[in-house]
């Protein structure tokens, strides 16, 4: 058993912070987080094999080391949960189940809550970078940074703005009058209005003033992502370092944006680990080496959750893909994680087994996993009660408080 | 004198009063409704004349419902529920040999065809069941030049057409921007489009049960299709999905990302769907020789009558309908039936209603304040001032790839599936970008090319007649309101400070700036 160089400690100060690793078109757990080999219905990739390190089990193969060297270098914090159901095969869908526990709209998803639901106030409470956002109740704690770098435009004002008809924009004295003027109104507003109307006015408000204040730091941000997985957490990284952010998402698409939707040529996954896991082990190091607003490095508070929103069928199709599978995995890394930690399983059929959740491991009489297992388990590292949002526990074997 | 059965029937449906919140006052109401079914603001001859004879609102409404600008609004509505004004399809401009240039155009007009045969139907006042079963849709000069389609009306703009590729008579089940939008594989079958239909015009979401097969073994030993044929618990969804599937088989494109493949209809793959999915096309078990059966049993079926009366209930309430809604959608269904299926009589019969009047809520579902959609905002302050936020001829409040619709709480129908309820903080910062163009496009009219309501201001300061009546009348425009005198207090030293910074005209750039972030400005 390799030896674990770094114990996971909770968060000493402030709360812990979580960054959102969205993996577009439902990937295949088996070609690398799923050592399956010798499963009945599971086809593996025939050139991969299993590799341990401690409590943590997933997929060598030679066309994707860098996944290897992610789990020999980061097993101790890592954590692995397989067989949560996503109870459905349509993308989009899936994607809502995932993030939120619910198939139907009018929900928020796990960022949303933990944002809006954060001790501290924040700028941005959840800051989406790139890839899906639902949001419902808790919509006002949602950021998007745009899909062209908006909101640095927005945050610029007009010497960064486009505009047909000549907009110099107002000077800078004209401008604080303005925004001035416009809070002492709302707050008469607040005070007079009926009780709808004042939540409404207490919300431009409090949007009012957190756009001022990420204004005011708009110049020590750097919110030029575009589609670069890199560049999209640096983004996240540095508004969690500087705590504008509690939550944040980004997407990885893969090799040539491809996604994970292998219908054909399941050998691709190879490459989108490949390159996700060197990324992965790109931000590992940069969580390690910043300093929180603590003064702790980042990786001290912060929860790498590494999703898709759905497996693959166990067996290859006729154009050797894998098509969509109700039931995936997820990988959790850092702060409050229980590293070297595998929790759940896929049963002979490649559905949820039933698993203990205290202790993780498949039992008969434990219950199958689901996406809202999964929330619960995050709000939990959130300190928000799983309770104020579902009924289902979480899952406390990952858990390392 | 004998009334007949329908208007006797149709008079005793009348709804009764209902307790429940305070209504808006005639003004503001009036406003509200300008804007949901014009798109704009009303004139201040309008509001003047509701504020002596609130009772003249009525009439003014009614007048709305047959303006043409409704158009745009069905448009709008149903793009928040049917998400075809996206950003991007298979097929791009550059397949057609467009210019780049003309990219935002090409993608509003693919994903506007199934609106605007739906808002035309609303607009020509026919029965609602003519968007399943028209044998024309509309198409503007763009889609004439690059689909296959005669145009059926000389004129401008999005006019009359009819396909010339052989599809059936079904409406928006033979649109292109609708497949275009929801497009298919050769794995999925059109599945996909199967549950699209079931939920955008039966309010049915096939997707939102769990998908379990009974029998795991059935999966994995025969596949999806085995399952989807034989297992009972994917049969109680499939036995649906795979009858409607099997009709849309003219759309299915052997290339999904084929130019070719995707414009036109290919009656000729109609017998494929019986073929591939071992089903022959059916709607909840009603047999249907081809999409225009299917079209027919739609719009013959309980559940398009219902989900026209949500969609537009929701529309205009801007909020989702629930339980408690119930007996409420249960009266405007009836007023809609007897109403011949017109759903500009239905939008009469929910701008009539307490829910959308609402003013003062204590309690209940329904919203006092409702936020503008970004197409509102511009709408407004458009028509207030002339401002329209645009870059290389794109609205920017009205496209996602460099503009600002989903940060300022619109829909952009891929990931943002509902309107922004709340205030946020991209929403303000877009708000105010906005609000800063069009306060000083306003001001460098009136002081640099005397046009506009601040033509002849010049030398005027708070507390002169001339000052004083721009202020009021543009106030009075803008919010449906008279200012109060906090309001002209607050904007009498916002204007005296920044005309000491920057001069008179900045200082009413700044006040009308203000005025456009006001909260009156912002909701309805």
């Amino acid at each position: 058993m390799g030896a674990l160089p770094f114990l996971a400690r909770a968060a000493t100060l402030g709360e812990r912070r979580f960054l959102f690793v969205f993996c577009d078109g439902g990937w295949d757990p088996t070609y690398a987080l799923a050592p399956l080999f010798g499963h009945p219905y599971a086809e593996m990739d025939g050139g991969g094999e299993v590799a341990t390190l401690g409590g943590l089990s997933w997929v060598d193969g030679p066309d994707r080391p860098a996944v290897s060297d992610f789990f020999r270098a980061q097993a101790a914090r890592s954590a692995l949960v397989h067989g949560l159901e996503v109870r459905s095969v349509a993308h989009e869908r899936c994607r809502r189940i995932l993030m939120t526990g619910s198939a139907g709209e009018g929900v928020d998803d796990w960022g949303a809550v933990l944002g809006a639901k954060a001790a501290v106030e924040r700028v941005m409470p959840h800051l989406v970078v790139a890839g899906p956002a639902f949001s419902s109740r808790y919509a006002a704690s949602v950021v998007r940074a745009g899909r062209g770098e908006q909101l640095p435009q927005l945050l610029g004002g007009w010497s960064r703005l486009d505009s047909d008809l000549t907009v110099r924009g107002p000077s800078a004295g004209a401008a604080a009058a303005v925004e001035a003027a416009l809070a002492r109104r709302l707050e008469r507003q607040l005070e007079q209005a009926d009780a709808q109307s004042a939540a409404v006015a207490r919300g431009a408000l409090d949007a009012l003033e957190r756009a001022a204040v990420l204004e005011q730091r708009a110049g020590e941000l750097d919110f030029g992502a575009g589609e670069d997985f890199d560049d999209q957490w640096a983004t996240a990284v540095e508004c969690l370092r500087t705590d504008l952010c509690r939550c944040a998402m980004v997407r990885f698409a893969g090799l040539y944006n491809l996604t994970f939707d292998t219908h054909a040529a399941n050998t691709l996954q190879a490459s989108h680990f490949e390159l996700l896991f060197q990324s992965l082990g790109r931000l590992a190091n940069t969580l390690d080496s910043t300093a929180g607003p603590d003064g702790l490095a980042l990786s001290e508070s912060t929860t790498l959750v590494v999703i898709s929103e759905m497996g693959r069928f166990p067996m290859l199709n006729e154009q050797g893909g894998k098509h969509h599978w109700a039931f995936t995995s997820a990988l959790l890394w850092g702060s409050g994680v229980r590293g070297g930690t595998v929790v759940g399983g896929y049963d002979d059929t490649m559905q949820s087994a039933p698993t203990d959740l205290t202790t993780g491991e498949v039992s008969a009489a434990g219950e199958p996993l689901t996406a809202a297992h999964l929330g619960a388990t995050l709000l939990a590292l959130g300190d928000v009660d799983p309770g104020e949002v579902g009924s289902t526990p979480p899952l406390s074997a990952l858990l390392d408080l | 004198m004998v009334i007949a059965p329908l208007v006797w029937w149709a008079c005793a449906q009348e709804p009764t009063p209902e307790p429940g919140p305070t209504p808006l006052d005639a003004p503001r109401l009036l406003r509200r409704a300008s804007l949901d079914l014009r798109g704009v603001l009303p004139s201040t001859e309008e509001l003047e004349q509701v504020r002596a004879d609130p009772a003249a609102l009525d009439g003014l409404v009614e007048g709305y419902l047959d303006d043409p600008r409704l158009e745009e609004r069905v448009v709008a509505w149903l793009h928040e529920r049917w998400h075809t004004r996206v950003d991007g399809f298979s097929a791009a401009w550059y397949d057609y040999g467009l210019d780049a240039r003309d990219e935002v155009e090409f993608e509003r007009a693919v994903g506007e065809e199934p609106l605007r045969l739906a808002a035309a139907v609303v607009v020509e006042d026919l029965p609602w069941t003519e968007v399943v079963q028209a044998d024309w849709t509309q198409a503007n000069t763009l889609l004439l030049e690059i689909w296959p389609l005669e145009v059926l009306d000389t004129g401008e703009g999005w006019r009359r057409a009819r396909w010339t590729d052989a599809r059936p008579a079904a409406g928006v089940l033979v649109s292109n921007g609708l497949w275009w939008r929801y497009p298919t594989d050769l794995f999925n079958l059109n599945r996909g489009r199967a549950s699209a239909v079931s939920r955008l015009l039966l309010c049915q979401d096939l997707l939102a049960g769990p998908v379990r097969a009974s029998d795991p073994l059935t999966l994995l030993e025969g596949g999806a299709e085995a399952a989807i044929r034989e297992d009972p618990g994917c049969q109680g969804c499939h036995s649906v999905i795979e009858p409607l599937a099997s009709a849309l088989f003219g759309f299915h494109w052997v290339d999904e990302y084929a130019v070719e493949e995707m414009t036109r209809y290919h009656p000729e793959r109609e017998p494929l769907g019986a073929l591939l999915l071992g089903v022959e096309p059916a709607f909840y078990g009603e047999p249907t020789a081809d999409l225009a059966a299917v079209g027919a049993a739609v719009a013959a079926s309980e559940g398009f009558e219902a989900c026209a009366v949500q969609t537009f209930a929701e529309a205009l309430w801007r909020r989702p309908t629930g339980t408690s809604d119930a007996d409420t959608l249960h009266t405007l269904r009836g007023q809609f039936r007897a109403g011949g299926l017109r759903v500009r009589a239905l939008l009469r019969s929910i701008v009539s209603g307490a829910e959308y009047r609402a003013g003062v809520v204590q309690e209940g579902e329904a919203l006092s304040r409702r936020l503008l959609s970004p197409e509102l905002l511009q709408s407004a302050v458009e028509e207030l001032t002339g401002f329209v936020w645009t870059a290389q001829g794109v609205e920017l409040l009205d496209e996602d790839e460099r503009g600002f619709r989903t940060l300022a709480g619109g829909v952009d129908g891929e990931e943002v599936l509902r309107p922004q309820s709340e205030p946020g903080l991209t929403w303000a910062l877009a708000l105010r970008r906005l609000a800063e163009g069009a306060g000083e496009h306003l001001a460098r009219r009136g002081f640099e090319q005397g046009e506009g309501p601040l033509a002849g201001l010049g030398g005027a300061r708070p507390g002169d007649a001339a000052f004083d009546a721009a202020q009021e009348e543009l106030i009075w425009r803008l919010w449906g309101r008279a200012p109060s005198a906090e309001d002209l207090a607050e904007d009498q030293a916002l204007w005296e400070e920044v005309q000491v910074l920057d001069g008179e005209q900045a200082a009413w750039a700044a006040l009308v700036s203000l005025w456009l972030r006001d909260l009156d400005a912002v909701t309805r």
